[in-house]
């Protein structure tokens, strides 16, 4: 895991994403290799959603590239990143509520392109893999927040995604489920060798489970480093720790 | 894992359940020889067909079209033109255009004209589908309406092959009951069929949540466009079916009042559901019947109220009371196999 090829790596080079010359994201610099959990924290503002959402496709660039692998996805749809291997989760779910969690599931190895039998197959494993196979049939108007949270990650790990973003995928969870989600996400990226961008607040989950973490603060980067070069980090503890525990 | 009713399990249920109560009814009306409630009953079958082909798209994109009588329309005027007999074609257009001249000489039999009225439909849906499935909400309606517009206008003033306000007469008269209920299961079939399968669901998908679905690699024009393409060629048959059942028709037969009737027939039986489509066209018939049996004769104790445009009026009202008191229709937009679920525990799982 020490040496990752660049071509299994998703790679932002100098994205900028400016809103009515709001600077949101300005000159980014990111890598998610495969087969590894990348955390993206920052305080509010810092610009991780829309960061996010510009890798995802959903926020147009204003400049920079994202390439995804040897693949340049600057300006592609949100519908072709997703076809080429790069999925993401909502922090509002956005679960198809008036859908069983099954079908929401299969929608995701559908979407993607699987065919029948390996689609259902892919969604068995997912519901599996994210522990929601006993809500199959369920509506998933019915389900708690904490399993229509799982469920949408598992929509997202149907497709069998090369990366997989996940955005809060701890928002409105207690304690025991935050500290089952983390080993869920380890135990994900595990099974489908995907790398794993992860955007939280709860720093409990970052620092267990990333291998890097990069630190946002007014749309810029302000550190990259391991859990532990974080943690220490002068400018990352008056940015972030600073302000939220002062 | 627990294991889930199969996808053909879920579509035998949903037409099932759908399908055999009308095959019933019709059977029975059938058998009771009274010859305008057969009429009365083939035309809800014909309206069935047409507000069915409008929930194919509508129903799971929760896209609104005006535009479906438009390609009822032109399945119907397209039908005409290649079924009626070859040696009335010169008096009855005299003016044909030389590039269609080739109309005259032949003729097809009703099913045939039906078919390819049917696939000409599909193709029209096509072309103006590539456009026009890019559009949402209000744009998408006013796009379809003004096609509707163009449609009406083209049929209208290009005399020479629509006979323009004229009426198209000619037209054999073929479809029967037993053809308006035939094409009724075709279509219930076809649109249970797109919605327990993968085609379908992904275009529920988009009209559930437009980001969720785009975020999973399903791509929204293309799913808008073959449902648009499915729900215009059904709404053709139902167009080419009628022009076969009334035999003279005009460009008016297709009007806007139609489009909205067939609208107000799929929201009050509940937008979103294949269940809501089929209760709209038997509930909106049935009081329709009833009312213009008061208007014209009284029904039991009810004494006839002589008040021209009472239906119309009365037709309206009950549809502002279910917009009002039960927007989701009366279905609420559910499928008749989730309430058989309910009941039943997991017997049937329901394409929702």
């Amino acid at each position: 895991m020490d040496s990752v090829s660049p071509l299994d790596v998703l790679s932002t080079t100098k994205v900028c994403v400016y809103f009515e010359g709001v600077k949101a994201v300005d000159e980014v610099d990111l890598e998610v290799p495969r087969g590894r959990i990348t955390g993206l924290i920052g305080p509010n503002g810092a610009g991780k959603s829309t960061l996010f959402n510009a890798v995802s496709g959903f926020v147009p660039l204003t400049a920079g590239t994202v390439h995804c692998g040897a693949q340049d996805i600057s300006g592609w749809s949100p519908t072709r990143i997703a076809q080429l291997g790069l999925v993401r989760t909502f922090q509002e779910t956005r679960i198809f509520k008036r859908l069983t969690i099954l079908e929401n599931v299969e929608l995701g190895s559908m979407g993607s392109g699987l065919s029948g039998v390996k689609a259902r197959k892919a969604a068995g494993d997912a519901l599996e893999l994210l522990g929601v196979s006993h809500l199959s049939d369920e509506l998933a108007a019915n389900v708690a927040l904490g399993d229509e949270r799982r469920a949408g990650i598992a929509r997202a790990v149907a497709t069998e995604p090369d990366f997989l973003l996940l955005d809060e995928p701890a928002a409105g969870l207690d304690d025991d489920e935050t500290a089952a989600l983390s080993g869920t996400i380890v135990a994900i990226r595990d099974a489908l060798g995907c790398g794993v961008l992860l955007v939280e607040h709860d720093m409990s989950v970052i620092f267990a489970i990333c291998e890097e973490i990069h630190v946002m603060d007014s749309g810029r980067t302000i550190a990259v480093g391991s859990p532990e070069q974080i943690r220490t980090n002068p400018s990352v503890i008056e940015a972030y720790f600073g302000r939220e525990h002062s | 894992m627990k294991s889930s009713v199969s996808t053909w399990s879920r579509w035998a249920w949903l037409a099932g359940l759908l399908a055999v109560p009308i095959i019933i009814v019709t059977f029975l009306i059938s058998l009771t020889n009274d010859v305008s409630l057969i009429q009365r009953c083939t035309t809800a079958l014909i309206l069935m067909v047409m507000v069915i082909g409008l929930h194919v798209f509508s129903g799971n994109s929760g896209v609104v079209s005006f535009g479906s009588v438009a390609f009822a329309m032109i399945a119907a005027f397209t039908s005409a033109l290649i079924t009626i007999p070859a040696e009335k074609k010169p008096s009855l257009f005299p003016d044909m255009p030389n590039f269609l001249n080739w109309l005259w000489s032949f003729t097809v039999p009703v099913p045939l004209g039906i078919l390819i009225s049917v696939a000409f439909t599909a193709v029209i849906a096509l072309l103006v589908g590539i456009p026009l499935v890019r559009l949402s909400g209000l744009a998408a309606g006013i796009g379809t309406l003004a096609f509707l517009v163009v449609v009406q206008v083209i049929v209208t003033k290009w005399k020479a092959v629509t006979r323009g306000e004229s009426t198209m007469v000619g037209v054999p008269k073929e479809t029967t009951l037993w053809w308006a209920l035939g094409a009724v299961v075709l279509v219930i079939a076809i649109a249970a069929l797109y919605q327990v399968t993968r085609r379908g669901r992904r275009l529920i998908a988009t009209r559930e949540d437009d980001k969720a679905a785009m975020s999973i690699g399903i791509s929204i024009p293309i799913e808008r466009l073959w449902g648009w393409v499915a729900s215009c060629s059904i709404a053709g048959l139902g167009g080419a079916l009628y022009g076969h059942y009334i035999a003279t028709f005009s460009a008016q037969t297709f009007s806007i009042a139609l489009t909205f009737f067939i609208i107000a027939m799929l929201v009050i039986g509940g937008l979103g559901s294949l269940t809501g489509a089929v209760v709209g066209v038997i509930v909106v018939q049935v009081l329709a019947e009833l009312l213009r049996t008061v208007e014209t004769q009284g029904i039991g104790p009810v004494p006839q109220i002589d008040a021209p445009g009472l239906t119309e009026m009365v037709l309206a009202l009950i549809l502002l009371l279910v917009l009002i008191a039960r927007p989701a229709g009366i279905t609420g937009g559910r499928e008749i196999t989730s309430w058989v679920r309910r009941r039943k525990g997991n017997v049937a799982q329901g394409a929702t």
